[in-house]
């Protein structure tokens, strides 16, 4: 099966496509669509956002900066802003670096949970499980931000508007200064698809049980988002 | 899965991500809720801000002259006094027994100068005998310079006594000053606003401050000032007989209305500041604010009259400036204007301001529409954005006075 059929079955028969993956293994494409997706999405928001504006919102929402003046916040908006090519250079070289550190983490964490369950598999298997499971999702991300770059009236657009199919744009509509608005904006309808492959991926290679493979491929999730909700909501 | 099942999903994704970017926008997401404002004519009164404290007109600060415990004290802090009044008395007794010593040297030195003239008497009656008596020559030369010298020497004595007799008036007189300055009495009338010394303390001459040099402060009330400290980039701007508004810094809710009485004609420099001029501002009395002198406060002095012309005016905060590529050039202002739900940035050239209000001479019409806030909206709002009033909004009268 060759890559762009292997990205499709990902996306309408994902049982079929982790056999094939299990075969034979491979990730150079879908790290590559991943990691241009990714800086591709990151480099046009960039380059039509408001600077500033995203800026101080970034600031005010940081808990370093909680006792800042206007005049502190004023001058740091400008300090970060003061040169957009460096920023653009910035994001292009780190975005990449920071996706590859992701998908070693969560490669590594199936690595050892396999070990742990029985599910033996080498790490080149995991390491291409975790970007093809992250392709579908890294493209449907792109046609998300593209919807709301294109139709957007103004350039004060937040990073969270990129996601209008999240927890928040579909069912809360909290705002930027209540509490949960991260967390909320950030669990989306895509992502949730890319969990939902993960555990058909982890169900297809033990041949065990959906409770077994949704604990097994969620469990860093949870984890993660419980502590986040924990801290943010309490 | 066939053809047809894929084309379904993909357009169901694409339609769920459709669905969900218009229902955003349905929502109103990209509106921003704005506060509108009516533009108004309004009478500006540009004014300099300066702080300062409140001070009587005359604030006088008694001190000891000499050293003594306090015997009595006949005021309280609060208390009225006349001029002369007595404030308090020190122990005399030690001043009293030097005067007493002095007095009794006195009297001995006098009797001195009396036994002395007497002795001289005789011996000038002597002197005269002999004189004819030499010349008669019944007494030999040296007798008779024995009587001369001793003549002379009589009359020296009794002049070193009634110098010494004088030497001892001049220091009587100068205890009995002491004496008196045991006894300390109002120099002006007024209140008294400060008492520092208690009975039985004692009181300690002191150019400096320091425990028991400070005996009380008497202030002349009948007039009310604030002392404010103008900055001297602004002192040009200010001269006596301009209003001004102070607010003390206890009551920041109310203020007495002022006139500038006098600029100093030399500045002060204030640590980790600028040079600032003294400027006094005499207040109208009220009957409501309780004056505490030495309150911080601050002033607001008026430098042109509210008697001018109600100008076309906008909310200070309203106003957006962008510096200017040159640099001689002033910072380039301008503002939104709201029309049809959206905002127009317009350019316009402002003029004077006071704290609320600053005039606007181009640009801008009395009845259109303005963003006024929220700070933060209004500090990335964008030429062409739409907006919505927000839930309150304060529409301005059509002309009013600014305070």
């Amino acid at each position: 099966m060759g890559n762009l059929s292997l990205a499709s079955a990902m996306l309408f028969e994902p049982r079929k496509a982790f056999l094939e993956i299990d075969a034979k293994p491979r990730w150079g494409f879908p790290l590559l669509v991943v990691i241009l997706t990714t800086v591709a999405i990151a480099l046009w928001y960039r380059s039509v956002v408001d600077l500033e504006w995203v800026t101080d919102r970034a600031i005010r929402s940081s808990s370093f900066t909680a006792n800042f003046s206007e005049a502190q916040i004023e001058e740091a908006v400008k300090r970060s802003t003061s040169n957009p090519t460096l920023g653009m250079v910035t994001t292009a070289l780190g975005t990449p670096i920071a996706v590859v550190i992701m998908g070693l983490i969560s490669a590594l964490y199936l690595l050892l949970a396999g070990k742990i369950t029985g599910v033996k598999r080498s790490f080149g298997q995991w390491f291409s499980f975790t970007w093809w499971v992250s392709l579908p999702a890294t493209l449907l991300s792109l046609l998300a931000a593209a919807f709301v770059l294109l139709t957007a009236t103004t350039a004060q657009i937040d990073q969270a508007d990129l996601k209008p199919l999240s927890l928040n744009a579909l069912l809360f509509q909290k705002t930027f200064d209540q509490s949960g608005y991260t967390l909320l904006s950030n669990i989306d309808l895509i992502q949730m698809f890319s969990l939902y492959l993960s555990v058909v991926g982890v169900r297809t290679w033990s041949g065990r049980s959906w409770l077994f493979s949704s604990v097994f491929a969620l469990l860093p999730y949870a984890l993660v988002y419980g502590i986040w909700a924990f801290i943010s909501l309490r | 899965m066939s053809k047809g099942g894929k084309i379904i999903i993909v357009a169901a994704i694409v339609l769920a991500l459709a669905g969900a970017v218009a229902l955003k926008k349905m929502r109103g997401g990209d509106v921003k809720e704005v506060e509108i404002q009516t533009v108004a004519t309004h009478v500006i009164t540009p004014t300099i801000l300066a702080s300062g404290s409140l001070t009587y007109q005359t604030e006088i600060r008694m001190v000891s002259e000499v050293m003594g415990r306090v015997k009595s004290l006949y005021v309280k802090e609060g208390d009225l006094v006349k001029q002369g009044d007595v404030l308090l008395r020190l122990d005399p007794a030690t001043t009293q027994a030097q005067v007493d010593a002095l007095e009794a040297g006195l009297r001995q030195s006098k009797l001195a100068i009396d036994r002395q003239r007497v002795a001289s008497d005789t011996l000038e009656t002597k002197w005269k005998r002999y004189q004819q008596l030499r010349q008669s020559g019944v007494v030999d030369a040296n007798t008779y310079d024995d009587i001369r010298s001793q003549n002379e020497q009589s009359k020296v004595e009794l002049n070193s006594s009634m110098q010494m007799a004088l030497q001892t008036e001049a220091q009587l007189k100068q205890a009995r000053e002491q004496l008196a300055k045991t006894v300390l009495q109002a120099p002006i009338s007024g209140r008294v606003t400060q008492l520092t010394i208690k009975v039985g303390e004692t009181a300690v001459p002191s150019v400096t401050s320091i425990a028991g040099s400070d005996l009380l402060t008497i202030a002349d009330t009948s007039n009310l000032y604030a002392e404010v400290n103008v900055n001297e980039t602004d002192v040009a701007r200010v001269v006596p007989g301009q209003t001004a508004k102070i607010v003390p810094a206890a009551f920041s809710e109310q203020s007495w209305e002022g006139t500038v009485e006098t600029v100093a004609v030399s500045p002060r420099q204030i640590a980790g500041q600028g040079k600032s001029y003294p400027v006094k501002i005499r207040l109208k009395p009220s009957a409501t604010l309780q004056f505490h002198t030495g309150m911080s406060c601050r002033a607001e002095i008026a430098t042109r009259g509210t008697s001018a012309d109600a100008v076309v005016a906008v909310p200070v905060q309203a106003v957006k400036y962008e510096e200017s590529t040159d640099r001689d050039a002033p910072a380039k202002s301008s503002l939104f204007v709201v029309k049809d739900g959206r905002v127009k940035q317009r350019t316009v050239e402002t003029d004077i301001a006071d704290d609320m209000y600053i005039s606007v001479q181009k640009g801008l019409a009395a009845g259109e529409q303005i963003v006024v806030g929220p700070a933060r909206v209004l500090r990335f709002m964008r030429d062409g954005e739409r907006v919505k009033p927000a839930p309150v909004v304060e529409e301005a009268p059509v002309t009013v006075k600014s305070p």
